[in-house]
């Protein structure tokens, strides 16, 4: 089981959206560049640990931040 | 040298601003949005935090909707070239700068209507007149929020409010406001805002910006690469990308954000009192000498930073060279591309001496000029 989680937006606009907010709630992250079997109009996506997977899309669906996908 | 010609372009600028154009020249001038690697990432954090900084001091809730651009001309002609088609009408005043008097003429030669609704001698609109002059096929009112010449602030608020009234967007150029004088856009529904960077906002020059509210669509008017969707012959229906092809001035628009940031932490209130109070130090200083002709309205609370004037029977190009060459002072002389609010308060074609302190001239800056004017019309009959 992968021990990371890679959230993927549409823009690199809300990806930057995303970064911020995860930075201000502290939960540990990374920028990549996102896989490229994932359709979406930004070449960068946002992992986290698996373990913060809930807390993270609570955040973001909190924070109005649209999520394309999750992997 | 003293800089009295802050309402062309800021100078000098506050310390972080160079600061951070160097730092981001120097360590992440990749190409933002275009690669996934460490500093074009860097590059890309760098004009998102820009952009979320110009959206927080000026009370816009999703900066997306902040176009950068080159100046605040290239935003301008993005709002009237991106909304107005042929047999469209826009009002427009007789107080606007040639960055929007020009691309409506040309507009208009494509069969869009102008109409330009005048102010008084003192550069003073009225809301009323804007909102008479408007018509069923009207699409934009096109406003400055100060004039460049006379600096007589604009009652926005109740612009915006006739032209909401009729549903008409209003455009607001805000190149002689934006940064000292607050514009909370959002709370004031300001549709379209155009900004220069290099101004009131301490970016570099080559930065500005065009706000967009959610109200709004315009036809992108550059197209080309945005490094997204780059499939497709299409540009992006998203924004920012959607009117942003092309490199972005990356650099330049990290200074501009350093520059938000700076009258942030300094309290725009602050800056707007200290230029205010220099405006009415010097429009007392130059009343008290005869032969000057001053401009607009006498209270600097209701002027943006630029005192206009000019000396009887003198060339404004002479007053100019001669506060240069001998007393080390920078103005700018002529018609200040807005032949159109100099024929208003009745200086055209003869142009204008203009002085525009800035935040930080001082009080010793503004006795100096005061003298050198007056040294130089009380010599006038001598040369």
């Amino acid at each position: 089981m992968s021990e990371h989680k890679i959230f993927v937006f549409k823009t690199t606009y809300v990806t930057f959206k995303a970064e911020r907010a995860l930075k201000k709630a502290g939960i540990p992250y990374k920028i990549v560049t996102k896989p490229r079997d994932i359709s979406s109009d930004c070449g960068l996506a946002v992992r986290v640990d698996a373990g913060d997977e809930a807390a993270t899309a609570s955040l973001l669906a909190e924070s109005g931040i649209e999520t394309l996908g999750v992997w | 040298m003293i800089y009295l010609d802050n309402a062309a372009t800021s100078h000098p600028k506050p310390e972080a601003v160079y600061r951070r154009v160097d730092d981001v020249l120097r360590n992440f001038s990749a190409n933002p949005g275009r690669s996934g690697h460490g500093m074009a990432v860097e590059a890309d954090r760098v004009i998102f935090d820009a952009r979320e900084s110009l959206a927080t001091l000026f009370g816009i809730k999703h900066s997306d909707r902040i176009i950068f651009t080159p100046n605040a001309t290239a935003a301008l002609n993005l709002a009237l070239k991106g909304l107005l088609k042929p047999g469209d009408h826009c009002v427009t005043t007789s107080m606007e700068h040639n960055s929007v008097t020009r691309p409506l003429k040309f507009l208009s030669q494509l069969g869009v209507e102008v109409t330009k609704v005048g102010a008084t001698a003192e550069g003073i609109l009225n809301a009323a007149d804007i909102a008479s002059a408007i018509k069923p096929n009207t699409k934009l009112v096109a406003v400055t929020h100060a004039s460049n010449v006379i600096g007589t602030i604009t009652p926005i608020e109740e612009i915006i409010k006739a032209a909401h009234e009729k549903g008409v967007p209003v455009l607001l150029d805000a190149a002689q406001t934006a940064g000292p004088v607050g514009i909370d856009v959002e709370g004031l529904g300001v549709d379209l805002l155009a900004c220069p960077g290099h101004k009131g906002l301490y970016g570099p020059q080559g930065t500005g910006f065009l706000y967009i509210s959610h109200d709004v669509r315009l036809k992108p008017i550059i197209f080309g690469g945005t490094g997204s969707r780059s499939d497709t012959e299409i540009m992006p229906d998203f924004l920012p990308d959607r009117y942003e092809a092309g490199t972005l001035n990356t650099p330049g628009i990290a200074g501009l954000g350093a520059g938000a940031e700076f009258i942030m932490s300094e309290g725009m209130d602050r800056i707007r009192a200290h230029e205010a109070g220099l405006c009415g130090q010097l429009i007392d200083g130059l009343s008290g000498i005869a032969g000057i002709k001053l401009y607009g309205v006498m209270d600097a609370g209701r002027r943006a930073s630029v005192v206009a004037f000019n000396i009887d029977g003198m060339d404004p190009a002479a007053v100019g060279d001669r506060l240069d060459s001998e007393f080390g002072i920078a103005v700018r002389v002529g018609i200040h591309c807005a032949p159109d609010a100099h024929r208003t308060m009745g200086s055209f074609p003869k142009g204008a001496i203009r002085m525009s302190p800035g935040y930080f001239n001082t009080p010793g800056d503004i006795v100096t000029a005061v003298e050198a004017v007056r040294a130089i019309a009380g010599a006038k009959g001598q040369r």
